[in-house]
């Protein structure tokens, strides 16, 4: 099995026109912090969504996507992560891949176009990262879902939810619309306001099959994994901009005649935050380069990432803090966002401790 | 497990070259000893079982068959007995030698400096003259970089070098200097300019390191009870001026050369060193159950994630390499991330020890008086991982310089 960890130049070309997008986004600073908890950049969303195509990449071809590889999505996560990007194309991507990772025909031509189109939200609700087990029943009716989730990113204006539910079979994964009778999406105010997130209450909302037993589990996995990578990803180019901007800082900002970048204290800070930032890039094209070679190690490779990513985010975001003084310390500021997603990026699916317990679950120590 | 695409052409050397290895290899070889245990330039605890593999019989052949093929170095041009290899393929004999439990046999980490010099430095008389006596064993090179007052401020070298007809005549003291056991050369920063700026009046010269040349030296003992480095007094030692490299007064130019010498093919497999060495402490927690305590545990998972770091890295410069793309930045931070992944393995490897970690082997066990075991050894011997090659705050510095682009400390001239 080989890999190819250079990017194509067709997919620094796909990144650059994430960067031309997103970079209206950080001009505009603070994106769509005021219009409501439930709110999001949805001029942003469209142009990521149609212009991109960013939520069809790893949808076929002939279903409406781009028909690509991880490492196609992972420049446009990248720069998401950057412009700390208020929108739900990670919750889209994952509900995509939800579908495509239970294998259901039906329900891949019958909503996968609409999702790879941004024409529709979609949004995962996985067990243990967003509470109990749903639970499923079946009757001459069809299927029905009930329970509630916590957490669900963007779940509030999901239109499209791929949740996991028990019924009297084992686990099984449905599909259930997020405007049907029976749920209940209740957007709750995050402590990062650029990732929405909701409770989505379930009461016997009507639900389609899409697989069950072993099938679920492993699309489970398949969707936990891919989430932990991205929220990797995007904390990767978050860190990254946290440490650009604060190297910028460095050197303009003057204190005792001299620029603080000029300062033992300062560069070798952020010498250490390098190191752990090209670290988490390092990590990121690796894991990339092994799912789009199908290597069953990118399950071990998503949890380093998340591991690694999220807590070299954190350090890069609360550094940035320090460097920039007072300043760092203001509403004003966008370094606070990147802290914040730093911290929700480790909360969601799985936090870098869980993470790394997994690792020593998978390797057996 | 992944490996890196190289295309066709790098495929088929590699299934050729790991052909000719398997065939051309003395069998029994790499059961003589583990011969990627050592994953720094200190031996520790293992130093005795090095020397004996270096000496056996197996051994002796395997770098006859090797010297033949002018694969000891085959990245070096053909004229001074290399074979024009690229650093993809000298990589890829490092990887499969790697893989097959065989050693490269190379001449010690400071004749890749030398090189480097040579290469970059010096005349095609020199390069002819020198690089093939490395080849062959017949010099073998220490390095003189460091002394008492000149540390991590190299240029600051006070060591000096006079001219006396067709001659440079030494005199100074070098310290820190490693691997020096059986070594005959030694290159080294001299001051010969004295009225001209710091980093002006150096001169890079090889120096024949001999008794007989008026060079003493005494052995360093270490924290960890072995002497791998040593002091060296130079006292009038001698040198041909042919042995300068580089011109007088340009010896910083040269010795800057040297410092970013590309240890080919090192990266592709320093980080396998890592990774057995990580497997050989969790087998050690498994048995005594120390993998099972939750704090351990996620330690030990911290630094099987800093070793898969270094393999990311490393496979990341060869598909660089192999491209023709510039080295990632991420080269900057790499002596940074093992030296401190090894601090923080040696820490760990006490704590999944235990108690018994205060008790070193019993008396007699081997030949030095204060004798360690192996996690003893990288505890104590991680402390100089973060001191040589470049002190960690060096490491920073240059990080916050050349990739960060920070604006520089005021500095003293």
């Amino acid at each position: 099995m080989t890999i190819t960890l250079t990017p194509s130049p067709e997919q620094d070309e796909l990144r650059a026109t994430a960067r031309r997008i997103l970079s209206k986004s950080l001009a505009s600073w603070p994106n769509g912090v005021v219009e409501g908890v439930d709110a999001f950049d949805e001029d942003l969303w469209r142009q990521l969504a149609e212009s991109l195509g960013a939520t069809g990449i790893l949808v076929p071809a002939s279903l409406g996507g781009f028909g690509g590889t991880l490492p196609d999505l992972t420049g446009v996560l990248l720069e998401c992560g950057a412009a700390a990007t208020r929108t739900p194309l990670v919750a889209t991507v994952l509900a995509a891949e939800g579908i495509i990772a239970s294998g259901n025909d039906d329900a891949a031509q019958a909503r996968l176009p609409e999702l790879a189109a941004g024409a529709l939200i979609g949004t995962v609700a996985l067990p243990e990262s967003h509470g109990p087990f749903l639970r499923a029943e079946n009757s001459d009716a069809g299927w029905t879902v009930s329970g509630t989730t916590q957490q669900v990113l963007f779940g509030a204006r999901a239109d499209l939810l791929v949740v996991w539910a028990r019924g009297s079979d084992g686990p099984a994964v449905f599909m259930v619309d997020g405007t049907s009778a029976g749920v209940t999406r209740t957007p709750l105010p995050p402590i990062d306001l650029s990732r929405n997130i909701a409770r989505l209450d379930l009461e016997s909302a009507s639900a389609t099959l899409l697989c069950s037993g072993a099938a679920a589990e492993a699309a489970a996995r398949s969707v936990f994994e891919l989430a932990a990578f991205c929220l990797a990803a995007e904390s990767t180019g978050g860190a990254q901009r946290c440490l650009d901007i604060t190297v910028e800082y460095a050197g303009v900002r003057e204190q005792f005649g001299r620029l603080i970048g000029a300062f033992q204290a300062i560069r070798h800070r952020l010498a250490d935050v390098f190191t752990e930032v090209e670290a988490a890039k390092s990590v990121i094209a690796y894991a990339a380069a092994l799912h789009a070679a199908g290597d069953p190690d990118f399950s071990i490779a998503a949890s380093i990432a998340k591991s690694h990513c999220v807590e070299a985010f954190h350090r890069a975001a609360n550094d940035a803090i320090q460097i920039h003084g007072g300043v760092g310390f203001t509403w004003e500021h966008e370094v606070h966002w990147h802290f914040k997603r730093a911290h929700s990026a480790n909360m969601l699916f799985g936090t870098a401790t869980q993470h790394r317990d997994r690792i020593a679950d998978l390797l057996d120590f | 497990m992944a490996r890196l695409d190289l295309g066709t052409d790098l495929e088929e050397f590699r299934a050729e070259l790991s052909d000719w290895l398997v065939a051309s290899a003395p069998p029994g070889l790499a059961d003589v000893t583990d011969w990627y245990r050592d994953v720094t330039i200190l031996a520790g605890s293992n130093r005795q079982g090095r020397l004996d593999a270096y000496q056996s019989a197996l051994y002796r052949e395997w770098e006859a068959i090797l010297m033949n093929n002018a694969m000891i170095y085959p990245h070096w041009p053909e004229s001074v007995g290399g074979r024009d290899w690229s650093t993809t393929q000298t990589a890829i004999l490092s990887e499969e030698c790697f893989r097959l439990g065989i050693p490269r046999v190379r001449r010690g980490f400071s004749a890749d400096l030398v090189a480097t010099a040579l290469l970059t430095h010096g005349t095609a008389d020199q390069q002819t003259y020198f690089l093939p006596r490395i080849i062959r064993g017949e010099d073998r090179y220490c390095q003189g970089y460091s002394e008492p007052n000149s540390g991590s401020d190299l240029a600051a070298v006070e060591t000096k070098g006079v001219v006396e007809g067709n001659e440079i005549v030494i005199t100074g003291q070098k310290v820190w200097t490693s691997e020096f056991e059986g070594c005959n050369m030694m290159f080294l920063l001299c001051a010969t300019e004295q009225d001209k700026p710091k980093h002006k009046r150096l001169t890079f010269v090889l120096l024949p390191f001999e008794e007989s040349n008026n060079v003493t030296i005494r052995p360093i003992r270490q924290m960890t009870g072995g002497a791998e480095f040593c002091e060296d007094f130079l006292d009038g030692a001698r040198a041909p001026l042919f042995n300068v490299i580089g011109a007088f007064g340009n010896g910083w130019q040269v010795a800057l050369s040297t410092l970013d010498t590309e240890r080919t093919g090192e990266a592709v497999v320093s980080y396998l060193g890592f990774e057995s060495q990580f497997y050989r402490l969790l087998a050690l927690a498994k048995e005594n159950g120390a993998a099972r305590e939750p704090r351990l545990r996620d330690r030990l998972v911290q630094s099987y994630i800093r070793t898969q770091v270094m393999r990311y890295q490393g496979q990341d410069t060869l598909a660089r390499i192999s491209s023709g793309i510039a080295p990632a930045q991420h080269c900057l931070s790499a002596k940074l991330l093992w030296s401190e992944h090894h601090a923080a393995l040696g820490n760990l490897a006490m704590d999944i020890v235990g108690p018994d970690s205060m008790v070193r082997p019993p008396w007699g066990a081997g030949p030095d008086p204060y004798d360690v075991d192996e996690w003893q050894d990288l505890f104590l011997a991680s402390r100089g991982g973060t001191i040589y090659a470049g002190t960690n705050e060096i490491q920073r510095t240059i990080i916050a310089d050349r990739a960060l682009g920070l604006p520089r400390e005021p500095r003293q001239s």
